[in-house]
């Protein structure tokens, strides 16, 4: 864990006074270009809630006002009654957890017969699908939207749901995780007369836990993200994602509403960090594990 | 179910080969653990990637029946110069940013990756916040700060003396207006990757180096970086093969205008398909987006193997 950047300073420390006095400018100055960044990146984010709540008048004041003069929730008044919001957050929260917990079962169930298991074609059915992993999901974008059609799927769920569910990163997450379940504790398992999905239920799926987490957080905010298929598949307003309801707005009005587009923006963006935030641990701890293993 | 687990520690190879039907009995359990899975990916994952080939040898609309026509739909795009405008754009777009998004990413996973670093978590997540957010949906709101007459960007640009810039608007600037979205959006991730390929760096070659008195400078090059090469590599692919994609950053920021001046092969693609209803043109397009990929991964990783893992 002791990083390139640490080690000049724990020299420093232990030399002279003016030695120190450096150190502490240098300090100084990483602190300071680090807090410049960190304010760039978080502007944006600001800056759209911000807007939310301005009057129409005041989103296009000069100047850097983040606290609005005159707040108001008119913004989302007009938002929320130009498209059914509520009902198309209802679908991002529906979709993104039924897609997470499938996903998730079906990747840990397939990574434990992978990491754990002996049996024909084994190896040749891994790397197709390892294989499959570098093909752009636009080589299968049409075909999966002629399947859906000619299933009768367009505008539903399960066209939001399904096709994606079959995503090969997800296997290939929880094998790497699963190979680190030491095989002593199956084995006794075994003795005891436990079958393969005890196995997987009692022993492997408690000892994943952070894998199962960290995915799930990734599976979620990929499919409340996820723009493109949504817009091929979804045909009404009902059943628009929060995402592609809020990216119609301003289609909607001949002068784009900046105040109530932002107000949808941040409906649609703002639980999602308060998502991230809240299982921030979690999530970059299993980032950190995939780079662990190189 | 007890059969997958054991089955070859159960048999000892020198014993007589079972035949393949009964070994596949014997592993009928992991078969059906992996059935639900490779179900959905043969009809969603494998199908698709077969049947664009096929689509794009034909012509159709959607409604009407298919009609072989070979390879006249990839003739087509030779000679349209709407393909090969939304071509160099997406090339453009792929060059344009993942330099900088890389150097980037590098410099504050380096700076944040110092344990002694105060309010290092805050930092972090504050430049990962950007990540988790949707690009359809904060493309509206780069919209309002990159507005000509009222954004915020311009405005900042006059208080310290430059001139307004027509961000989106313009043929020059709509590009640019888009890899700034991007590099904001995706820095988090990849500054998160490369922290985490820092802690996979021998810390006994630091202490080698400070033994030798190395400087700061010289462990970052002769250690550091050299500890990051498969990472880097890592998020090169990564990166290229999905900004090649680019589809939602252009088709609500600048709607692939001024001029097509930010057209991607993907919006082309997606138009083709649900504007112009020529679905096997726009297969033929997600074939030459394929052809692309591969091409330069390819060719990506030829240049690191050459340069980067020479030893």
């Amino acid at each position: 864990m002791i990083s390139g950047m640490q080690r000049p300073q724990a020299t420093a420390a232990k030399t002279t006074a003016a030695g120190k006095g450096r150190h502490v400018a240098a300090r100084i100055a990483i602190h300071g270009i680090i807090l410049i960044i960190s304010l760039i990146f978080v502007f944006p984010l600001l800056w759209m809630v911000s807007s939310s709540f301005k009057p129409i008048g005041e989103i296009f004041d000069p100047g850097l006002t983040i606290v609005p003069r005159r707040p108001t929730l008119e913004n989302y008044q007009v938002a929320f009654a130009a498209l059914p919001l509520l009902r198309n957050f209802f679908n991002s929260v529906f979709v993104a957890t039924t897609f997470t917990a499938l996903s998730l079962f079906f990747s840990s169930l397939a990574g434990f017969a992978f990491a754990k298991m002996q049996f024909p074609g084994r190896n040749s059915l891994f790397l197709l699908l390892l294989g499959t992993m570098m093909v752009p999901t636009f080589v299968t974008l049409l075909p999966s939207f002629v399947i859906i059609s000619k299933l009768g799927w367009v505008d539903t769920y399960q066209a939001l749901i399904v096709p994606g569910v079959a995503n090969a990163f997800g296997i290939f997450f929880m094998r790497q995780y699963i190979q680190e379940v030491p095989d002593e504790l199956l084995d006794a398992a075994r003795i005891d007369g436990g079958s393969s999905f005890t196995m997987y239920r009692q022993i492997v799926l408690p000892l994943v836990k952070p894998a199962l987490t960290a995915l799930a957080i990734m599976q979620f905010m990929g499919t409340w993200n996820n723009f493109l298929w949504p817009l091929m598949v979804i045909r009404s307003n009902e059943m628009y994602p929060i995402v592609l309801a809020v990216a119609a707005l301003p289609a909607a009005n001949f002068n784009t509403p900046w105040g109530a587009v932002m107000a949808g923006t941040t409906v649609a963006v703002v639980p999602l960090v308060l998502f991230f935030l809240a299982f921030q641990k979690q999530f970059v701890a299993g980032v950190m594990r995939i780079g662990l293993k190189g | 179910m007890q059969a997958g687990v054991a089955v070859t520690q159960a048999v000892p190879a020198s014993s007589l080969e079972p035949r393949l039907l009964t070994r596949i009995w014997r592993a009928r359990g992991a078969y059906l653990f992996i059935a639900p899975f490779y179900i959905l990916f043969a009809v969603f994952g494998l199908f698709p990637i077969l049947f664009s080939f096929y689509l794009s040898v034909v012509e159709w609309s959607g409604f009407a029946p298919m009609q072989f026509v070979g390879l006249s739909n990839f003739r087509a795009l030779l000679a349209d110069d709407v393909f090969w405008t939304s071509l160099i754009n997406t090339v453009y777009l792929w060059l344009g940013h993942i330099f900088m998004l890389l150097l980037l990413s590098l410099f504050l996973a380096l700076l944040l990756n110092a344990q002694s670093l105060r309010f290092r978590g805050l930092y972090r997540a504050a430049i990962y916040l950007p990540n988790t957010t949707a690009p359809a949906a904060v493309a509206l709101v780069f919209a309002l700060i990159f507005d000509f007459q009222f954004g915020i960007f311009n405005s900042v640009l006059n208080t310290i003396g430059l001139p307004s810039v027509n961000w989106i608007g313009s043929v020059n600037w709509s590009k640019p207006s888009i890899v700034i979205l991007n590099v904001w959006n995706l820095t988090g991730w990849y500054m998160l990757i490369i922290l985490a390929g820092l802690q996979t760096i021998d810390t006994t070659l630091y202490e080698a180096a400070a033994v030798d008195g190395a400087t700061a400078m010289q462990r970052l090059r002769d250690v550091t970086l050299p500890g990051l090469r498969k990472v880097l590599f890592f998020c090169f692919i990564v990166e290229t093969i999905g900004s090649l994609q680019i589809f939602a950053e252009p088709f609500i920021l600048t709607k692939g205008g001024p001029q097509n001046s930010s057209l991607s092969l993907a919006m082309y693609l997606y138009q083709s398909a649900f504007e112009f209803f020529k679905l096997g043109y726009a297969s033929a397009i997600s074939i030459v987006l394929f052809a692309l990929t591969i091409l330069v991964s390819v060719a990506q990783a030829q240049l690191w193997r050459g340069e980067v893992f020479a030893e």
